[in-house]
């Protein structure tokens, strides 16, 4: 399963003091949820922005979930869902998470040249008019750190 | 095992021949991160970048605009491209993944878990 990065600005109106952002963050945090929150006394108030770390591929769902979970660790109604990203560690899920995110569908295959990884990633040739194949050829290298070939049929 | 903890002191990053373009790893304010030598944009070598906060908005601030949470974000040298050290990715460009490791320290020394 992926691992989405949700952004939620704890208190966009800027009222709250910095403390009482703080102690929710460690109430998320206590409850075992990866978060990672900034020193919000160096932040503007209306961006005290925080990012949870979340398994999961639905980003609608999760947002709502995280700025349910922010407004109960805050006691207050108001957090907001910001830009949400995913995390690579390199898996065929999360190439083929980046491969979605161009609006294409693929196959991926992996195989070793003495140590280094070559992933094969093979697209319906049908797909791929409209998808610069240098654009989906740096975002799968950067997300999985591989030779990575691209394949049509 | 990739070094001694004090070989990456806060603030400051090693480059390790790991995967196909190597991995980063940083010390940003004692929390080790790493990350792929590769900016996804046209594939510069991102790790020999400078590392910087970003810009927000901010009404109050002189240019109405300022700095925050420096040292947490890694720029391209190519296009400047910046991608949170932490999670490998940019809000600007969320179909931008760079794959991130593991890291952990024991008795002092870094472990990349990859």
């Amino acid at each position: 399963m992926r691992t989405a990065v949700i952004r939620v600005n704890l208190n966009p109106a800027g009222d709250l003091p910095g403390d009482r952002l703080a102690a929710a963050v460690e109430d998320l945090r206590s409850s075992g949820l990866e978060v990672i929150a900034p020193d919000f006394l160096r932040l503007p108030a209306h961006g005290r922005e925080i990012e949870l770390l979340l398994p999961g591929e639905d980003i609608a769902a999760l947002s709502a979930w995280a700025t349910d979970r922010c407004a109960r660790a805050l006691g207050a109604p108001g957090p907001a869902a910001g830009a949400a990203t995913f995390l690579s560690r390199g898996t065929d899920e999360d190439a083929l998470g980046v491969v979605r995110a161009f609006g294409l569908t693929a196959t991926v295959e992996r195989a070793w040249n003495s140590d280094q990884e070559i992933v094969t990633i093979t697209i319906p040739r049908a797909e791929v008019h409209r998808v610069p194949e240098s654009r989906l050829q740096t975002a799968l290298e950067a997300a999985l750190n591989a030779e990575v070939r691209i394949r049509y049929v | 095992m990739v070094c001694a903890e004090d070989e990456i002191p806060p603030g400051t990053h090693k480059v390790f021949p790991i995967g196909r373009h190597g991995v980063g790893v940083y010390n940003v304010n004692g929390a080790f991160y790493a990350i792929a030598n590769y900016c996804p944009h046209e594939g510069g070598p991102l790790c020999t970048g400078r590392v910087h906060g970003r810009s927000v908005v901010s009404a109050d601030a002189p240019g109405g605009a300022s700095v925050v949470r420096d040292g947490e974000f890694v720029y391209c040298p190519w296009h400047q491209w910046g991608f949170e050290i932490a999670t490998g990715t940019t809000a600007v460009k969320p179909e931008w993944s760079i794959r991130t490791y593991p890291v952990r320290v024991l008795d002092h020394k870094v472990i990349v878990t990859a």
